[in-house]
């Protein structure tokens, strides 16, 4: 599954400099709408150039892709100073 | 002494299994979580065969270290993205995978990426929950690597 959140934040000296709560989840419809619309556009392409993708197929190739995307979820960067009082953090949640 | 123990003791007494294969299936019990066993022997044939090892599958390469100075960095990556690369990797064009290639072996790297499966992916990571760095220094910093 893809993740619902990218979550940035930085802090430094105790101030908040960045605090980014991306909705991914808003990106997932539009998307899916996109892939299955041109799901038949990308089958014609595989057809038309299966000799050409020896390696694996176009299809194969953004399935790939997806699957990339969804084993992001859990990534998390987390470096923190208590002492400064200072702060970056990167997650998907 | 566990039923487990007891059974392989004595296989091994009665020719069974040899040394190697009992200290193997110890060790395997040995480390075992209470809740599950990790391996069996078939009495009758000697036949050994390991279970649940594949039980649970480590989910998260964790990278913890602990500065002297108070800095903390805690890095989470999900292993899911090491299958995701491998099944990137081979639906990549010849060209690209055969110049990886040769860079991989000009650094001492004498292995092919075509020639990686999915099912050697799974079985590396079943065995990175076994793995676990510690390292502590003099001046107080800690760096912790494993699975969960």
């Amino acid at each position: 599954m893809m993740p619902t959140f990218l979550i940035i934040r930085v802090k430094d000296k105790g101030r908040r400099i960045i605090n980014l709560w991306i909705p991914f989840f808003i990106f997932w419809l539009p998307m899916l709408v996109i892939a299955i619309l041109l799901l038949p556009l990308i089958l014609i392409v595989d057809i038309l150039f299966q000799n050409r993708f020896k390696r694996g197929s176009f299809t194969e190739t953004v399935f790939c892709f997806f699957q990339l995307l969804s084993s992001l979820k859990g990534l998390k960067v987390h470096v923190d100073n208590p002492k400064k009082d200072s702060l970056v953090e990167i997650k998907f949640i | 002494m566990s039923d487990e123990r007891e059974r392989i003791l004595k296989m091994l007494a009665e020719g069974k299994i040899s040394v190697d294969e009992s200290m193997d299936l110890l060790d395997a019990l040995g480390g075992a979580p209470k809740t599950e066993s990790t391996a069996s022997v078939d009495t009758n044939t000697g036949e050994i065969f390991e279970k649940n090892l594949k039980g649970k599958l480590p989910k998260f390469l964790r990278v913890e270290v602990n500065g002297s100075d108070g800095e903390n960095v805690n890095v989470k990556v999900p292993l899911g993205l090491l299958r995701a690369g491998i099944k990137i990797s081979s639906v990549m064009p010849s060209n690209v995978s055969t110049k990886i290639n040769s860079e991989l072996n000009d650094k001492g790297f004498d292995f092919d990426l075509n020639n990686i499966k999915s099912e050697d992916v799974d079985t590396l990571i079943s065995h990175l929950s076994d793995m676990e760095v510690n390292v502590d220094s003099k001046d107080g910093e800690t760096v912790r690597v494993f699975c969960e």
